[in-house]
């Protein structure tokens, strides 16, 4: 009975499902379906100062395989994506393990406080994290320095840019990290810790045996967006490190990018560079993907 | 309709709130006990009226910002002015300084003036490529200038003022040496807005502790001694280390000013690239022993202007470079710090009776070609550029000297300055700007700073050799050109004339 | 360890001492933000961290914003654009997300497929051809050239996809029996129900559009179009480049309100934020 009346709907309003998509199949078609196919016929292209432009066919391409700047762009932004993962993953794991008893009180407020870095963009942090990250008298330092640990120089050391952008984004994103755990460690039934310790499990046996199964897809999930959202990474080199200094040691991709698109003045190449990225970040979206779902076994 | 319920739906059935009947010997509520009642009713009617609204109350609260802020935006805008001419700049400060010029003039109405920020340099880059959008004038550092050069010349976006400089004079009015950065191939397309001409801002009371007069820091040999004696070791961010001078450990541009106060460039005059000359190896070799040398001459600058001010206060710097600029900025940002503690001396030579300045940073106004009315922009481009109250006045808000000598004879240069010890910094400056160095321009200088401070870091910390960095920036720059010398001489053996991106 | 028993005396106090520190290293920066703000720039001049109260505390900074640098006009700019932004994006994606999950026609899978593969495209590649047709349709220095492009959210549809799949279908049918056109379905039976997913988008677009800082550098012409993100970079540290008390108010100022509305509506963010990745 439902099914005749859903399909007299239908017939009633013959394209019901066009019209409710029709405001975002307008919208996706112009802002996304052209500019991308622009960008395509761009990436074919080589610009040479405002307002001259030549076909190259696949000359951008071939240009990109040598371009010795921009695969190493890609090595530094793999490392940061990689050192983000490592470093905020397990951190927003043991701060969702710690505030998810149930039985401790003023968890709504860790949970919110730990939340709000999440809420500041990385233009904000950029402008005002510069003083606490100053070599000589930035407050980080200071702190440091109580603890006994020598001063960094964070933002004009060149071993160091990277790692001061990965601790930048600790402090910006564990918390959101910290929540999703959270939610699925509420999603794993309380019958299984008893089951496994009425078998005679330990802590650790317990944790691996059914913590880690059990926020398994929550991991999987954020390994894979936190790895496109490293990749995307353009505001706060730009900002903090400025413009991905000094010198080259904080360019990620998307930085050499916008410089060669925009300050060297090659959309063509910038459009290529493109393209090559969306297919990297592809081939990896689907290891991970592989990866996962041979370990959830 | 029968079976829907939304979940507001259910609460208009409830049954409405009765006031409590007072108690006996219960004073009756007072006044404001009755209207708080009354407002938390009239709350709680409106929740559930929210709550009926389908998508929910975010939503509703969301509308209701939107409505309020749309209502703001549009009151507050004003009509849009017909401006005839439209001028971009890419500081506050040049935008304020602009408008106030125009406050009083006849011209005030059509003229629109807009500050974009960073963004300005790619909106522009993106405005001459698809010819639309031009503004009439716009202002354009040395830096960025390079990328809208490239190309061939009959294909250069921008009005060739050199005719103009030539028959009105400005060449002379002008200190001539800093068209060549806003040049290709002779041509010039900007005005210069500045000298830049750099100073040494020191300690006198640390310098004499040392015995020395600025007198005896004529020469770069001169001052290597002193800093030397000056030089104590310290762990970064404490406060025990002393150098004689902050310089740039990671970025190439100290460098360059040393290599241009001595004479060497990266591009010729012809357009060709000189990086890896042997007098620019030789002042890298230089540059990189400031560092290493036993003693060391140079530390490394931290992470921003404030902390290197700080260090000079406390005397753990003995000298700064500093660009005239950078003297305002100190003023302002740096006034508690420094006040009454320091002064400027013109650099070290390179050789006795040597260039005692060199420059740093630069702006020039330019007119794109697909403008109005060039002749009108060109009169607008002299109001703003050329005015000598505009320029005395910037001068005094921003120590920016002028790129029109005929200003210099003005007061205002000979004002004793409190913050620099009374001292007469303005005449120093003036006298330090016709010295100031040309530096040749060069559509790849944008390329060429970015190829040189990717190793720069490098060369410092001695991981490669000097020779091998600027052979290496070298090799990147002629590739570059290169490339684009085949393409376009693909794009015309095809008997296609390279046409504009539509 | 992971389970919901108590712990021990000693294992609270740990865990404590651990949180504490932790809130220390989250907090600790807006703390120390919000004590710049007020105080002088001789003050702030002064080496290292500074006292946590102002020796001479002042609003010299934050009249210096709202008068010299009239940021009420920019925190109405970038509250409307952010509202709208996340108006028109959530009801977008409402609508498509409702057409993809609750009816069936032809070429539904080719729209999921096209939805998906253009979610992995780093929106900096689309900049150049996106600033070209946004000119051509004369949205520059417009606010609806901040607020359209964005609004054809993939992430969006594919998410209400999700959430609106779950709504039961008999509901639905419900309506039809009752002889509802399909909009006021959507409007009235399913909305309603799919209200912590619209409110978590709303929130998630809305930080979005406030935070946005590529495209409206370069949409915005007129500085008195700014946003707040552009006001602070451009303007504030622009005037004075370390005048770092006004700095940072103007950072807290920018920040403020979606601290406030997510310390108001929290628990429908979090909520939706949750909904799509874990499931039970």
């Amino acid at each position: 009975m439902a099914r005749t009346a859903a399909r007299r709907a239908q017939l009633l309003v013959p394209g019901a499902p066009w019209l409710f998509l029709a405001p975002f199949l307008l919208l996706f078609a112009t802002f996304t379906v052209y500019p991308l196919l622009h960008s395509v016929y761009l990436s074919l292209r080589q610009m040479i100062g405002a307002g001259v432009d030549v076909y190259v066919g696949a000359g951008n391409f071939s240009e990109l395989l040598r371009d010795r700047v921009f695969w190493q762009s890609v090595l530094r932004t793999a490392y940061f994506a990689a050192g983000s993962l490592l470093v905020q993953l397990p951190v927003a794991l043991g701060l969702a393990l710690l505030v998810h008893g149930k039985r401790l009180p003023g968890r709504a407020f860790f949970r919110t406080a730990f939340f709000l870095p999440v809420l500041v963009g990385p233009v904000f942090i950029g402008v005002a994290f510069k003083r606490i990250y100053g070599v000589q008298e930035g407050a980080l330092n200071q702190v440091l320095g109580w603890v006994g640990i020598p001063a960094l120089d964070w933002l004009r050391d060149p071993d160091v840019v990277l790692n001061t952008l990965i601790l930048t984004g600790l402090w910006m994103y564990a918390g959101f990290h910290m929540v999703y755990f959270l939610a699925g460690l509420q999603g794993i039934p309380v019958e299984l810790y008893e089951a496994a310790t009425v078998d005679g499990a330990g802590p650790w046996a317990r944790f691996r045996h059914v913590t880690l199964p059990g926020i398994w897809p929550v991991a999987a999930f954020l390994l894979t967006a936190s790895t496109i959202g490293s990749f995307g990474l353009f505001d706060l080199p730009w900002v903090l490190t400025e413009r991905g200094g000094p010198g080259r040691a904080s360019t990620t991709v998307m930085v050499y990018l916008y410089e060669k698109g925009f300050l060297a003045g090659d959309l063509g190449y910038a459009a290529a560079m493109g393209w090559v990225i969306t297919l990297l970040l592809l081939v990896i979206a689907l290891v991970q993907l592989r990866l996962s779902r041979a370990w959830a076994e | 309709m029968t079976g829907l319920h939304s979940p507001g739906a259910g609460r208009r059935g409830a049954p409405q709130e009765r006031p409590p009947a007072p108690h006996v010997g219960e004073v009756p509520p007072a006044g404001i006990a009755r209207y708080r009642r009354e407002a938390m009713r009239v709350w709680q009617r409106l929740r559930e009226r929210a709550d009926e609204f389908p998508p929910g109350r975010v939503p509703l609260l969301l509308l209701a910002l939107a409505a309020a802020s749309g209502a703001g935006v549009l009151v507050r805008s004003a009509l849009p002015q017909r401006a005839a001419l439209t001028v971009w700049t890419f500081t506050h400060i040049a935008h304020e300084e602009f408008k106030q010029r125009l406050a009083d003039h006849p011209w005030r109405d059509q003229v629109r003036v807009l500050n974009l920020g960073t963004a300005m340099f790619d909106r522009l880059a993106l405005a001459l490529m698809t010819q639309t959008e031009l503004p009439d004038l716009v202002e354009i550092e040395q830096s960025m200038v390079g990328r809208y050069l490239r190309g061939p010349l009959a294909h250069i976006p921008f009005v060739d003022l050199t005719g103009r400089i030539d028959s009105e004079g400005w060449n002379q009015k002008l200190i001539p040496a800093r068209f060549a950065r806003y040049s290709v191939a002779g041509r010039v397309f900007g005005i210069p807005h500045d000298m830049h001409p750099m100073v040494l801002v020191y300690r006198p009371d640390v310098l004499a502790a040392l015995g020395r007069q600025p007198a005896d820091l004529a020469t770069w040999d001169a001052f290597v001694a002193a800093a030397q004696e000056f030089y104590r070791p310290g762990r970064l961010g404490a406060a025990q280390w002393r150098y004689g001078l902050a310089l740039s450990a990671v970025e190439g541009y100290d460098f360059l000013a040393l290599l241009w106060q001595r004479g060497g460039d990266v591009f010729d005059a012809s357009g060709n690239v000189v990086i890896d000359s042997p007098l620019a190896l030789d002042t890298l070799e230089f540059y990189v022993r400031l560092f290493h040398s036993d003693p060391p001459v140079a530390g490394p600058k931290l992470s921003s202007w404030i902390e290197d001010y700080a260090a000079l206060a406390r005397g753990q710097f003995l000298a700064y470079a500093a660009p005239d600029w950078m003297l305002a900025g100190m003023q302002l940002d740096a006034r508690a710090l420094l006040e009454g503690k320091v002064r400027c001396m013109p650099l070290p030579a390179w050789t006795p009776g040597g260039r005692r300045t060199s420059t740093s940073g630069g702006t020039a106004l330019f007119i794109p070609r697909g403008c109005a009315d060039a002749d009108r922009a060109w009169e607008l481009a002299k109001l703003l550029y050329f005015d000598r109250q505009s320029l005395v006045n910037r001068f005094r808000t921003q120590s920016i000297v002028p790129a029109l000598r005929t200003v210099f004879d003005d007061p205002v240069f000979d004002e004793p300055c409190a913050f620099f010890q009374g001292q007469r910094v303005g005449r120093l400056l003036t006298e330090l700007a016709e010295e100031v160095p040309p530096v040749n321009g060069s559509p790849y200088a944008s390329e060429a700073f970015s190829l040189l401070n990717a190793v720069f870091a490098d060369v410092v910390q001695r991981r490669i050799a000097p020779h091998q960095a600027l052979a290496q920036v070298a090799a990147g720059l002629r590739a570059t050109m290169a490339r684009d010398r085949e393409a376009l001489a693909a794009a015309q053996a095809a008997r296609r004339d390279p046409g504009r991106v539509e | 360890m992971a389970s919901a028993e108590p712990r021990g005396p000693i294992g609270r106090l740990a865990t404590y001492a651990v949180l504490a520190l932790v809130t220390v290293f989250a907090l600790g920066p807006f703390v120390w933000m919000l004590s710049g703000s007020f105080k002088t720039q001789a003050e702030l001049m002064q080496p290292g961290f500074g006292r946590l109260v102002p020796q001479r505390p002042t609003l010299a900074n934050y009249r210096f914003l709202f008068e010299n640098v009239s940021f009420g006009g920019y925190l109405v700019n970038t509250v409307f654009v952010a509202s709208a932004a996340a108006l028109v994006t959530t009801l977008v994606s409402a609508m498509g997300g409702f057409a993809l999950a609750k009816y069936r026609f032809r070429g539904k899978r080719l729209v999921t497929l096209l939805v998906l593969g253009t979610m992995l495209l780093p929106p900096v590649v689309l900049l150049a051809p996106l600033f070209r047709l946004v000119q051509a349709l004369h949205l520059i220095d417009s606010f609806w050239g901040l607020i359209l492009p964005g609004a054809a959210s993939g992430f969006g549809v594919l998410i209400m996809r999700q959430y609106i799949m779950s709504v039961p279908g008999d509901l639905l049918d419900a309506g039809r029996i009752d002889g509802l056109s399909e909009l006021r379905i959507f409007w009235s039976v399913v909305l309603p129900l799919i209200r912590p997913i619209v409110s978590a988008l709303l929130i998630f677009t809305f930080l979005g559009a406030w935070n946005a800082y590529l495209w409206p550098m370069i949409v915005l012409r007129d500085e008195r179009n700014y946003l707040l993100t552009l006001a602070v970079t451009n303007v504030v540290a622009s005037i004075h480049q370390q005048e770092y008390g006004v700095i940072l108010g103007g950072t807290l100022i920018s920040i403020a309100p979606i601290i406030v509305l997510f310390l108001a509506l929290q628990r429908e963010f979090i909520t939706g934020l949750t909904l799509g990745a874990v499931k039970q």
